[in-house]
């Protein structure tokens, strides 16, 4: 845990090494910043033991990283909260090189430091909630919370603002990739506008370097910032000696670099008759350039001749003046081999320029590329995933299978919904092989999950649910009760009035119905002590109702008719859990 | 989780191919949902306690894997 970035005076974030202490700074260089200046947090290659974890937790917030690994190893010690902790961080975390982690490439995000901490937290506050949960207040939890609360407290020393990071972690969350990754390894980011946020202090005096731009020119603190104007980069250093003052060389689409490129004012001339001008231009150079070429052909044809080489100069090295024009007077200017192979190439466009990476046109013109100009990045069409109907044809194939099982169970007996379910599962299983390397399964995934914790929930509650329809029981004799009916969902009728009890017998009878009705019918002979639940519904013993929420209803009946010898007793518990019971007499 | 098309397993029109590198997600949770099936069938009385965390231990591994191993192809 970390606190939050201090800001200076004049607002502006500032990257200490040391929370604690202003002036400090990292040992080496800082991350670099997210797209909106937001902090992010990489693990670190210097220094690291394992995966950089813990070298980038300490660099983040400038603590030693030997803290980290004891309190990691710890947590490992005492449980697995510190595995699992890690597994979170080494995820969590960006790339060594500045690349985004794991969970940002998954998820399409860019989590700043503190979004990765908050979720930390989360994790470990988990994992001491699994400690408590599974083992009670143990060591191991003693271990985990001690740690917990050192981090908490740690983090709310140095200024973290806990509940300020908690808030603020689902829009963290929510913030989508702004910026192109940076190139994984390289620690540059792919994003030329990406500024590297170095040191900073109060009275603003830090510098800002912008990628693409050269240093000196970010160096200088009255370069004008990057916005609507973009800033330029630095004129190339004029040519020294004649070749400054050459036609030839000179790029007739770079600007003069004695002009001010920043300086404001209305322009010159107007921008047809400047695109005029540097299409005469670029139509004279062109000109020039062709006959210097047939000058140098003709020459080398006469010294292949044995001929002094034609054109005024006769070395065959100047160019040839074009035809029809009248010799130069005055001093011949100085001659520049401008088109051979052992001067500057030929390049009417000026010298080469990158292309636009997003993919624009060619950066002629002299002036750099300016990205913001071809807006937001413009990604490749996504490839339109083909159709798949795999999960279609499992799900429907496991619908089939469940109901023929149902089918076949209810015509022989009850059905037995676990069967059922297995069925299902098996089912969604083998679709799911044949996705592994055929179509999509994650649909087929989420399906079977819910199907196999239904299975095992359903197995947990009671054998009640796997019990559906309507049933009658009828016995015809005390030796062919059982001592409980148990229906899940539908109705059932348990009928005892065929059953001839003993003299002075007490027998002890129990039926239940999660949801639906139950209907037991005694004998007249018998004397009955009737318990009846209800979750919810209504408990109905020989003509009393009660009903409700939680209704617990109890009666003794008495025999109706007088039986020749003792009297028995049958102790009848009913229950329901969402429905209606009746106990009532045989007409 | 989107299983990963094969670069090289494109048909003559250029069509991205069915067919996919293995798909860890879906490949162990199906075996797991199989054997799962099978024990409910074959076994009578299964106790929860033991089936619930074979099952979800069982998705955490197979997810836990199928992300390495993608983060391991990249």
């Amino acid at each position: 845990m970390r606190p939050g970035p201090r800001r200076g005076d004049d607002g502006s974030m500032t990257d200490t090494g040391n929370a604690q202490d202003p002036a400090s700074t990292p040992t080496d260089s800082p991350p670099t910043a997210l797209a909106d200046g937001r902090r992010p947090l990489p693990r670190c290659d210097e220094g690291r033991m394992l995966t950089g974890v813990c070298a980038g937790l300490g660099r983040y917030t400038g603590i030693d990283p030997v803290l980290f690994r004891v309190g990691f190893a710890m947590l490992v010690i005492a449980s697995g909260a510190g595995i699992i902790l890690y597994v979170a961080a080494f995820l969590l975390m960006r790339e060594v090189g500045g690349g985004p982690g794991y969970v940002e490439q998954w998820t399409r995000r860019d989590f700043d430091g503190e979004t990765v901490l908050a979720l930390l937290t989360g994790v470990f506050a988990f994992g001491l909630f699994i400690n408590v949960s599974s083992g009670g207040i143990g060591t191991a939890s003693v271990v985990v919370a001690t740690l917990f609360a050192v981090t908490l407290l740690t983090a709310h020393s140095r200024g973290a603002d806990l509940l300020g990071m908690a808030r603020c972690l689902p829009e963290g969350l929510r913030r989508a990739r702004r910026a192109a990754p940076p190139a994984a390894g390289s620690g540059a980011p792919a994003d030329a506008r990406e500024t590297l946020e170095t040191t900073g202090t109060a009275g603003g005096a830090g510098s800002t370097a912008v990628m693409g731009v050269p240093e000196s020119a970010a160096a200088h603190p009255q370069a004008p910032p990057a916005g609507p104007h973009p800033p330029v980069a630095d004129p190339p250093p004029p040519a020294v000696g004649p070749r400054a003052e050459d036609p030839y060389t000179e790029d007739p689409y770079t600007e003069d670099p004695r002009v001010d490129p920043t300086a404001e004012g209305p322009p010159a001339e107007d921008p047809r008759a400047e695109e005029v001008r540097r299409h005469e231009e670029r139509r004279r150079t062109v000109e020039e350039a062709i006959a210097a070429a047939k000058a140098r052909m003709a020459a080398a044809q006469a010294r292949a001749a044995g001929e002094p080489p034609a054109g005024p100069g006769g070395t065959g090295v100047f160019p040839a003046p074009p035809p029809g024009a009248a010799p130069p007077a005055g001093p011949r200017p100085i001659p520049v081999s401008s088109f051979d192979s052992s001067g500057a190439p030929f390049a009417p466009h000026g010298p080469y320029r990158p292309p636009d990476p997003r993919g624009g046109p060619p950066p002629y013109g002299g002036a750099p590329v300016d990205l913001a100009a071809y807006g937001p990045p413009r990604r490749p069409p996504r490839q339109r995933r083909p159709k798949t109907f795999i999960g279609t044809i499992t799900t429907f194939l496991a619908l089939i299978i469940g109901g023929i099982i149902m089918a076949v169970q209810s015509a022989s007996g009850p059905v037995n919904m676990t069967v059922v379910g297995a069925s299902v599962l098996v089912t969604i299983g083998a679709g799911l092989l044949v996705a592994t390397w055929f179509g999509r399964g994650a649909a087929l995934v989420a399906t079977g999950t819910v199907v196999a914790l239904a299975l095992v929930v359903g197995s947990a509650v009671s054998d009640v649910p796997r019990k559906v329809g309507t049933y009658d029981w009828a016995p015809a004799s005390v030796g062919q009760l059982s001592e409980s009916y148990l229906v899940g969902v539908g109705e059932g009728t348990l009928d005892l009035s065929e059953v001839a009890f003993p003299p002075g017998s007490r027998t002890v009878v129990e039926a239940a119905v999660a949801v639906g009705e139950l209907t037991v019918i005694l004998p007249p002979t018998v004397m009955a002590e009737v318990t009846g639940h209800a979750k919810f519904g209504d408990v109905k013993i020989d003509h009393m109702v009660q009903g409700g929420n939680d209704v617990r209803h109890e009666r003794v009946l008495e025999p109706e008719v007088t039986p020749e010898g003792e009297v028995a007793t049958v102790v009848l518990t009913v229950r329901v859990g969402f429905g209606d019971v009746e106990v009532r007499r045989a007409a | 989780m989107r299983p990963e098309t094969r670069p090289e397993a494109r048909s003559e029109q250029d069509r991205p191919s069915r067919w996919h590198r293995t798909d860890w997600m879906a490949l162990l949770s199906g075996l797991l949902f199989v054997t799962v099936g099978i024990l409910y069938l074959s076994v009578p009385d299964l106790h929860p306690g033991v089936m619930l965390p074979v099952v979800l231990g069982g998705l955490a591994c197979a997810g836990l894997i199928a992300v390495l191993s993608r983060a391991i192809r990249r």
